[in-house]
């Protein structure tokens, strides 16, 4: 993490048990939580280039409030 | 056929309420679906075996409920009949795992079926991972107990799920971990972060046996220490097992050891994270005459790393309880933007180093010790080399729109030790080149080629990918695996398969065809064999 130089928080998951209270098995898989605390944008799997969409819907919640 | 029925209509149900929450007064309903299905056509040249069920079927669906502090769930599972690499024992159907909690601000209890780890889990890890066919969740009661700040204490008490049984062991265990920074405010906001914890296992199951007296309880003990201070990082943990006869051992009565050691330096554009472990008869199960992966109660750490790549992961390691003795380096480096080498957008350099050796062993051949099987000194480096890796990276982005990996890896793999099956020691090299290419905003071409080279075994391959992202939903690709170096000519084949998939949301739908190659699949240093097939393959899995 401080490799990379990100500077956002990361939380470890060691017994699984935030997967299993989201419900995914294979991850990765990307969750957009607004300020209200809904799920706004959820996406299974990553190829390349899912990064611009995720772009997009980060803009699009942002701008919702 | 009427589980393959029940399976569609809750995938049914779950897509009608994917993305969607119900309501029922404050309580929520939520789970998750995975259908895996797969033809099986007979191919005697790549040693597909006949299937008479021509099509098998694993399915995993989970019903959840939370309201307020109570949560509830269940788990339905059917093998009709379980993938070929699984073991047959799955066949069948059931809800193997079925749990309510209550959870209260400093305390949480949970009856039924639950999955823990201690620490690292050298002396106890229960997980899920359907990918090697684990299951090893407790059946009983767990107290997590948060008394006051900064101190978590956990206690369990229960048997194993055993396939669609139970272990015969009754396992009782206890953790108490000290968040040291979080005991105190004054200690809040310290540079240097603490945590110390320990932890107690007690596996009781009954023996009678006329040869062996064999210990109806069996204790385990470990402790762990972790110390993060800016950018260093430190984590050790012991762990004592005081003697477990069983199956993997051979039924010698020498009590078990294991040491973890990591530690680590990063900082912006640079890492280096040195490991090394030691495990000396450390195999624990919640019975003493389960085999394979079956009824582990602990989890052994890994050294070397787990690959992705096809190639590079065709020779993986399989941690071995009984002994080994290992260590793993890792530097990762940034050239930074603008520099000559580092170029515009900078070059990510990655280089490890692991190497797992056996412990060096004395046998005990005197009568009166030789229940104890053998004698080691902690501080001797075994005479067997298991496994060696070394590993170079480079990953550059040369524009906006186009990025290339590329990665060099030497292997030295001790087949017989490794898979149990007596075979020459294998050096193998691989080569990578990994490059994707935005074709447009929303379109990417990804494309790979491997080369593995070696004189033993089945000789050299090449591996192609070429993949297709019609972002954000689709994606097409094909992929040859080419065994052109075998030394029999009519093994020199071609294993060929296309791949497509569409995902939106949380649902993901994948279908393929082609051939398949026998291989072993690893995760964390726990394998599971895949074998040889040839036909279509289906993959659904969603959550809501």
């Amino acid at each position: 993490m401080r490799e990379k130089g990100w500077t956002y928080d990361i939380y470890l998951d060691p017994n699984q048990d935030f997967q299993h209270a989201m419900g995914f098995q294979n991850p990765p898989c990307t969750y957009i939580i607004d300020g209200t605390g809904k799920i706004v944008y959820i996406h299974n799997s990553y190829l390349e280039g899912d990064e611009k969409h995720l772009h997009e819907a980060l803009l699009k919640a942002a701008g919702k409030k | 056929m009427k589980r393959i029925l029940l399976a569609f209509i809750l995938l049914g149900s779950s897509a009608f309420y994917a993305g969607a929450q119900i309501l029922n007064g404050e309580g929520q309903f939520h789970g998750s679906i995975e259908i895996d299905a797969q033809q099986y056509r007979p191919d005697s040249l790549i040693g597909a075996p006949p299937v008479p069920q021509k099509m098998l079927m694993n399915t995993y669906d989970e019903l959840d409920y939370t309201n307020g502090k109570i949560s509830a769930g269940v788990r339905y599972e059917a093998y009709d009949d379980a993938l070929e690499g699984y073991s047959p024992l799955y066949d069948g159907s059931g809800f193997p795992y079925k749990y309510i909690s209550y959870k209260q601000d400093n305390m949480e209890v949970t009856v039924g079926n639950f999955y823990e780890q201690f620490g690292s889990g050298m002396i106890l890890r229960s997980y899920w991972s359907p990918a090697l066919g684990i299951d090893n969740s407790f059946n009983g009661i767990r107290v997590k107990y948060n008394p006051v700040k900064g101190v978590y204490l956990k206690g369990l008490v229960g048997n194993q799920r055993d396939y669609w049984t139970q272990g015969a062991g009754l396992v009782r265990a206890f953790d108490g971990e000290l968040n040291l920074n979080e005991m105190d405010s004054a200690w809040n906001n310290m540079k240097t972060k603490i945590i110390v914890g320990g932890s107690f296992v007690s596996e009781y199951q009954a023996a009678d046996d006329a040869t062996y007296n064999f210990p109806e309880n069996v204790g385990a003990s470990a402790g762990r220490l972790s110390i993060i201070n800016g950018g260093f990082s430190f984590y050790t943990e012991d762990a004592y097992i005081i003697n477990d006869p069983n199956a993997i051992n051979g039924d010698i009565f020498k009590p078990g050891n294991g040491v973890l050691i990591r530690t680590g330096y990063s900082q912006k554009g640079f890492s280096l994270l040195l490991s090394g472990e030691r495990v000396d008869n450390m195999s624990f199960k919640s019975d003493r005459t389960a085999t394979a992966n079956d009824l582990a109660i602990n989890y052994l750490p890994e050294m070397p790393r787990d690959e992705t790549y096809q190639l590079a992961a065709f020779y993986p390691y399989a941690t071995q309880p009984n002994g080994e003795q290992g260590f793993d380096a890792e530097v990762k480096y940034k050239l930074p933007r603008g520099s000559f080498l580092g170029g515009k957008y900078g070059t990510d350099l990655d280089a490890e180093y692991s190497a797992v050796r056996s412990l060096d062993t004395i046998s005990e051949n005197d009568k009166t010790s030789s229940d104890m099987g053998y004698n080691t000194k902690i501080l001797n480096i075994g005479q067997t080399n298991y496994f060696q890796e070394i590993t170079f990276e480079i990953q550059h982005k040369f524009s906006p729109d186009f990025r290339l990996i590329a990665q060099y890896d030497y292997e030295y793999y001790d087949k017989t030790i490794i898979q149990n099956e007596y075979a020459p020691n294998i050096i193998s090299n691989v080569g990578v080149l990994d490059g994707y290419y935005s074709i447009s905003s929303a379109h990417t071409l990804h494309m790979e080629l491997q080369g593995l080279q070696t004189q033993q075994d089945q000789g050299n391959w090449a591996f192609g990918l070429v993949e297709y992202n019609f972002g954000p939903d689709w994606f097409l690709g094909v992929l040859d695996e080419y065994n052109y170096g075998n030394t029999i000519p009519d093994m020199r084949i071609h294993y060929f398969t296309v791949t497509g998939g569409y995902t939106h949301n949380a649902l993901r739908i994948t279908v393929g065809y082609g051939k398949q190659r026998a291989g072993i699949l690893c995760i964390g240093g726990v394998c599971r064999e895949i074998p040889a097939a040839d036909g279509f393959t289906l993959s659904i899995t969603n959550s809501f």
